[in-house]
This record gives C-alpha cells, sequence and structure tokens, in this order.
C-alpha cells in the first residue's frame, strides 16, 4: 500500500475563544500506485484539509491532527520535518487551484519548474534546464522553450496550471494531490487539464488525489471517490457506483443537484 | 488589551486634569525648587517649585484636546474631500488630489509651523494649523476606500434602483468607511500628540506659563541633568499615551 | 410577442496599453417579453462589460443603440458577498430599492418586504441580521429579492449561480425558474456554464472575444451549431462530462 490514512481528524484551536473546532473526522483512504481517487465535497467540508494533511503542508501551530496518514511506511503525522520535507521534493506533489497565486511573479517559469531539482538533486545547470523543458513538453506545450522563459503574467490562465503540473512532476512523484486544479479554468481548458491529468497517471503511473466540488468532473477521472460533508466521510467507493446509485441521502443530493448534462440521455 | 488599560489610564489622567488638581499647577512655591518624590509632592516640583503632578495631568489634558481636535479637524475635512474626489473622480479629482500630493509633499510639521507664522502662535493657532496639516493623509485614505468601494456590486446596485449621488455617499458608503476611519484616526492621534509635544517644544503651541506635556519637556531641558524628574514624568507619560494608542490601533486594524 | 430590450451595435472600447480595444463588438440581440436568453461564454470574452453597457453602468466607450421596453431593470451579480452592504441589516437592504423610489409609507414597504421574503422562500427573522451571517445561498436569495422589490420586469443576472456550491446552485435556478413564471419575468443569464444555460434558457447566445458567434433557440445551438468555436465549446462539455 503506498498511502494509508486512518481515522484521521482534525482540529482547530481558537485562541481567543479557547475552544476546538473539529473540521474533520476520522477520514479514512488507502490508495496504490497509479491510483486515481477523488474526494468531493462542497465548501467547508473539509476536503482541502484532509488533502493538505496528506501533503504535510498544514502548519502543526494550532491544527491538532490525529489517526495515522502512512505513506510508503511512514507516518507523516509524526515523522520528522526534515523527512516529511524529503519526501514532499520527491515523493509528493501538489497542485492548487488558482495557478497565478502558486507561482512567484518575479522569476521566470523555467526557473521555478527546476526548483525541486536544484533543491534535491545534484544536477547542474544544463541538465536541469533539459529536464525542465522536457517536463514542459510532457504537459503539452507548444515551444517549451519559450514558456521556459517567459513570466507567469505573459502565460493563460490554461498554460500557468500545465506548468504547475510540469513542476510537480518533474521530480516524477509517486503521488500528485490536485486541489481543484480546473475550477478557475475555462470550461475548454478544463476539459484538456483533466485530460492530461489522465495521461500522467496512465503514463507515469503517478497516483492522483484529486478534489473538487464537481462530481461529475471527478467522475470522468477517477476510478474511486470519497463524498465529504461538514467533515466526515459520508459514503465512499466505485466512482460509477456512488454516481448512479447513491446509497446515502446527502449523495443523492449531490447527484441530484449536477446540471443536467445535455449531451447525455 | 493592554493598549485599552494604557490609554484608559491617560484618559482618567486627563479627566482628572479636568475637574481638579492636588495643586493649581501655575502657583509658584520657592521652598519647594527642585524638591523630590514625596508624599506631597509625587512627581516632585519643578524649577519654579510649581508640583510636577499637577501639570502633568492638565499637560495630558491640553494635550489630549489639541491632539483629539486635530483629529477631528483632520478626519472631518478628509473624508469630505476624498469621498467626493474619490466617488467622483475625473478632472474634480485631478485638481484637488494634486493640490493633495503638493501638500503631503510639505512635512506637516514644518507646515504648520508656516501656518502659525502667519497666525502667530497659541493653542487655537496650533489645533488650526496641525489640522490643515493633517487633511491630505485622511484625504488620501479615504479615496482610496471609496475607489475600492464604489465598484462594489452592492454600489451598482443601489445605483440601478435610481438612488441620488447624495444618498449613495450618505447611506452606502459612508458607513463602511468606519474600519478604515477607526484606525487612521487612531494612528492620527499619535501622530498628533508627537505634533503636538513637537511644536509646544519648539515654543509654537500652547504658551507659558500653561502647561502641556511639550512645553513642560523644553522646559525641563535645562535642569536634565540636575534635576531630572521635571523631563522624566512629562517623558513617560507621552510614551504610555503612544503606545497605549498604537495598541489599541493594531487592535482594530487586527479586527477588521 | 415584443422585445424587452433590443440591442443594435453595441460597442464598448476600452484603452488597453494605449491601443484601443474592443471589449464589446459591434453585438445585436433582443430579449423577449416572458424569455430566459442565455449569454454564454467564457471568461474575458466581454459578458460582463455588455451587461453593464445594457444597464449604464458602463456608460464610457459606449456606442451603438440600446432599448428598454421597461423603466428600471435590475441586475443580479455573481459574488452575493459583494452585492449586499455589509454594513446594513438585511431588512434595510430590501427596503432600499422601494424606500429610493418614495412611493410607498413605512408600513407598506415592509408589508412588500415581508412578501418579498416569502416569495424567496426565506425566513423573516433573516431581516434583522447582516449579509454576513448569512449562508451564500441565503445571500444570493436576498440578492434576487432585492433586485426584485421594484418590481422590474427584466432581469439581468450575471453568474449568479457560479460563487455557489452545487446543491446550493440548482436550489436558487429552481428559484429564478419559479419567479420567472410567477412574475412573467424576462431574464437576461449571463454564464459560463454550459450546462446551467440549458437547464434554463429558452434561447441562447455565445459570446467570444466581444462578439457573438451563434445565436439561437438552444436546442439548436446545443445540438447543430454552426459556428467552430461554439463546437469547441460543446465537444468540451461533452467530454468534461462525459458520465
Amino acid at each position: 500500500m503506498m498511502l494509508y490514512v486512518e481515522d484521521l481528524s482534525i482540529q482547530v484551536r481558537d485562541k481567543n475563544a479557547k475552544t476546538d473546532t473539529t473540521l474533520v473526522y476520522d477520514v479514512d483512504l488507502t490508495m496504490e500506485r497509479g491510483d486515481i481517487v477523488g474526494i468531493v465535497g462542497e465548501s467547508g467540508s473539509g476536503k482541502t484539509l484532509t488533502a493538505l494533511s496528506i501533503a504535510g503542508l498544514l502548519s502543526r501551530h494550532n491544527m491538532e491532527r490525529k489517526g495515522k496518514i502512512i505513506f510508503e511506511g511512514i507516518n507523516l503525522l509524526e515523522c520528522d520535518r526534515r523527512v516529511l520535507r524529503k519526501l514532499q521534493g520527491n515523493e509528493i506533489s501538489m497542485i492548487f487551484q488558482e495557478p497565478l497565486n502558486s507561482l512567484n511573479p518575479l522569476i521566470k517559469v523555467g526557473k521555478q519548474v527546476e526548483e525541486s531539482l536544484k533543491i534535491h538533486t545534484t544536477m547542474d545547470k544544463l541538465e536541469r534546464k533539459e529536464r525542465a523543458i522536457k517536463a514542459l513538453r510532457d504537459v503539452d506545450l507548444d515551444n517549451p522553450e519559450a514558456v521556459y522563459n517567459s513570466y507567469p503574467h505573459e502565460l493563460s490562465g490554461g498554460m500557468r496550471q500545465r506548468v504547475m503540473i510540469a513542476s510537480a512532476m518533474i521530480i516524477s512523484p509517486k503521488l500528485l494531490i490536485a486541489d481543484e486544479p480546473t475550477t478557475a479554468l475555462d470550461v475548454t481548458i478544463q476539459a484538456e487539464i483533466v485530460n492530461l491529468l489522465k495521461t500522467i497517471n496512465k503514463e507515469s503511473g503517478t497516483a492522483v488525489l484529486f478534489i473538487s466540488h464537481d462530481l461529475s468532473l471527478v467522475n470522468t477521472l477517477c476510478e474511486r471517490v470519497l463524498v465529504m460533508q461538514n467533515g466526515y466521510v459520508v459514503e465512499s467507493g466505485i466512482c460509477d457506483d456512488i454516481f448512479h446509485h447513491p446509497k446515502m441521502e446527502y449523495t443523492q443530493k449531490l447527484v441530484a443537484a449536477i446540471p443536467k448534462n445535455p449531451f447525455v440521455n | 488589551m493592554i493598549g485599552a488599560v494604557l490609554t484608559g489610564m491617560v484618559v482618567i489622567l486627563a479627566l482628572w486634569g479636568a475637574i481638579k488638581t492636588p495643586y493649581d499647577p501655575m502657583a509658584m512655591d520657592g521652598a519647594a525648587k527642585f524638591s523630590g518624590i514625596s508624599l506631597r509632592h509625587p512627581m516632585g516640583c519643578d524649577q519654579f517649585g510649581r508640583d510636577i503632578f499637577s501639570r502633568v495631568i492638565v499637560g495630558v489634558r491640553e494635550t489630549m484636546l489639541i491632539s483629539a481636535s486635530v483629529v477631528l479637524i483632520g478626519t472631518f475635512f478628509g473624508t469630505i474631500i476624498g469621498t467626493i474626489t474619490g466617488y467622483f473622480g475625473g478632472w474634480l479629482d485631478e485638481i484637488i488630489m494634486r493640490l493633495n500630493d503638493a501638500v503631503l509633499a510639505f512635512p506637516s510639521v514644518l507646515l504648520a509651523l508656516v501656518i502659525i507664522g502667519i497666525f502667530n502662535s497659541g493653542k487655537y493657532q496650533l489645533i488650526l494649523a496641525l489640522g490643515i496639516a493633517f487633511i491630505p493623509s485622511f484625504a488620501r485614505i479615504v479615496r482610496g476606500e471609496v475607489l475600492k468601494i464604489r465598484n462594489l456590486d452592492y454600489i451598482q446596485s443601489v445605483k440601478l434602483y435610481g438612488a441620488s449621488d447624495f444618498r449613495i455617499i450618505l447611506v452606502h458608503i459612508l458607513p463602511n468607511l468606519k474600519t478604515v476611519l477607526m484606525s487612521s484616526v487612531l494612528i492620527g492621534f499619535n501622530n498628533a500628540v508627537l505634533a503636538e509635544a513637537g511644536m509646544s517644544y519648539l515654543g509654537m503651541g500652547v504658551q507659558p506659563p500653561n502647561p502641556s506635556l511639550g512645553r513642560m519637556l523644553s522646559e525641563a531641558q535645562a535642569f536634565i541633568f540636575t534635576s531630572p524628574l521635571t523631563a522624566i514624568f512629562p517623558g513617560i507619560i507621552i510614551v504610555i499615551m503612544i503606545l497605549g494608542f498604537s495598541l489599541l490601533g493594531d487592535r482594530v486594524g487586527k479586527k477588521s | 410577442m415584443e422585445e424587452v430590450l433590443k440591442v443594435e451595435g453595441l460597442c464598448v472600447e476600452f484603452k488597453k496599453d494605449k491601443k484601443p480595444f474592443l471589449a464589446v463588438n459591434n453585438v445585436s440581440f433582443d430579449v423577449k417579453e416572458g424569455e430566459i436568453m442565455g449569454l454564454i461564454g467564457e471568461s474575458g470574452c466581454g459578458k460582463s462589460t455588455l451587461s453593464r453597457a445594457i444597464l449604464g453602468i458602463q456608460k464610457a466607450g459606449v456606442s451603438g443603440s440600446v432599448n428598454h421596453k421597461y423603466k428600471r431593470p435590475q441586475m443580479v451579480f455573481q459574488d452575493p458577498a459583494g452585492s449586499l452592504n455589509p454594513s446594513k441589516k438585511i431588512g434595510f437592504i430590501l427596503e432600499e430599492p422601494i424606500r429610493v423610489k418614495g412611493h410607498f409609507d413605512k408600513e407598506e414597504r415592509q408589508r412588500r418586504v415581508l412578501d418579498m421574503m416569502a416569495k424567496v422562500d426565506l425566513d423573516p427573522a433573516l431581516l434583522d441580521r447582516y449579509p454576513h451571517e448569512l449562508s451564500g445561498g441565503q445571500r444570493q436569495r436576498i440578492c434576487i429579492a432585492a433586485a426584485l422589490m421594484q418590481e422590474p420586469r427584466f432581469l439581468i443576472a450575471d453568474e449568479p449561480v457560479s460563487a455557489l456550491d452545487v446543491t446550493v446552485q440548482s436550489q436558487i435556478l429552481e428559484l429564478l425558474k419559479k419567479l420567472h413564471q410567477e412574475l412573467n419575468l424576462s431574464i437576461l443569464f449571463i454564464t459560463h456554464d454550459i450546462r446551467v444555460a440549458y437547464s434554463l434558457c429558452d434561447r441562447v447566445m455565445v459570446m467570444k472575444k466581444g462578439q457573438i458567434v451563434e445565436m439561437g433557440p438552444r436546442d439548436e445551438v446545443y445540438f447543430n451549431c454552426k459556428d467552430p468555436y461554439t463546437k469547441s465549446l460543446m465537444d468540451a462539455a461533452r467530454t468534461k462530462y462525459s458520465s
């Protein structure tokens, strides 16, 4: 098992009110290499917090986390910070909703794509550049050399998200966490990004944990899905089953709320 | 919390100063000249044998009154100017804001000195001078906020209802300036305290023998080594005042 | 059938890096009485500028003609947080449109506010709350209610459900449908979501780079479009939601 999450709970402590609020309750999740799993939920469901804690990005200060997150045999909740940092650089990558905020506006895109190679490998400049350009080509960017030398604001939203995927994939991680990666993009671009994630998963065997509020989108991409509501996983299983035969009331509501697709009977 | 306590202390002192002082702050007592801390004179006496404690609390009162008036003038006119220029924009905005920039380009104390040079020195002249010097910074802050609010959807909605510009400004924009005004008033108050102390120190504000914190510091300068008490207490009070308001301002800023 | 809105040769010109740039380029269309007209376009295509020009909020650089049959069309905006005055209670916000008009006394105004709360299925207790105390869905209901207070016959809704969760989204769409029928309201519905437009609109038009590239009855545009850009939009929707 590559990733094994058991009874993950996340509490946040409000210093002023001196109260604890639990935002995520007892989440269980397992992923093998090459899996694509979705987490679906509305705002406030705890899906992003779950993803962030798997990526090891939640601040340890005011977030109390219980349970286990075991990635390749290492419990991320208890391991040393250095071990965590190494995992983050080599094995786990994450992309976010708004690619413009995830890129430094003052640094050329290519340098940012190379960043993790610089930190975690001993490659020299030329090698790194070669790898970065290859990574940009792998995410289907035309003319990767030009993209390498441009600044984030010179690219379109879709291109920026491809750049983010390239920089996440350059270390060939075992797990890619994608938090609403298409929400800020136009429909035509969304479809392309989803297809790109599919291809990446198939070709490199990277497992994808896909977070979204859009059940139908998750259904086109993922094999399995967790449906979250108010911090709880209310239903989980094979995507098609849940999409077509939801058991829990909330999931039924969620499925019913999806606007009817004019192109499917 | 600490900010509120410190500010509370200063305000109580000022109120005390407004009602009654242990001694007449102007009464001289040759025998008590430079006397140290004692039960009769908790902060000692100055070079004329005047009770420093009495002078400090009256000074706090004066300083607070002056600073509050200055901030009031600055906020009032700054808000009017900032709201009108920010809301209507166009050439009016250009002209007024360039004038504003010109005024802002002078250090406010220098500007106040010029105004006092024209109107003579004195408490009310000082209030007027500092007040005018404070207007541009408030105008700028308010204008920025109004520019932001004016493009919000709810203002567009109200425009579609057919509300007049006057109503939009008065009912829909002004109340939303509250938070940004609150924190800039507190910061402005601090600057006013410092400016008042500075001006009085230069002899441009409160005239002797009336006490103000800046005035007292200026008079104490000559005796600072022989009799440091005359400088220490007014100084400490200024520090407490400013610290208190800064902390309060921080809190207001964080809340919004 | 008559038009509540007739737009002819509308252009909106902006200056971008000192070069003139047509955000809306020669747009002509109409909205018929009692109809929901959809305007579909991706971000930056000029659809919001178009709506602002129609309502007269955008004045600079506008040319062409816009004719409204009725006075005072109203608008519902995308972000329900930004379209409510944060320092006013809901009751005040709902009363404002008729207070501004000045036709009714206080009692009548309050009666109308209560009526409207019932129409948008909200608890009258909310009238005493501030906008930030409401959920996103409740806020959007309030925005719709406020827009309807002056009893407009024509409403422009600019992405009214894009900022909402799916379950809330469907409720708001249902509400719009209901109000449309009850009040015989004509709506120009602006969205980037192809499925949402399908569920609501009678006719749709597709906008790209300031121009209308396709316009017609809904099914005609969805299943029988001629324009290549419209085709690519529909294909994207088809693959994205393939199941």
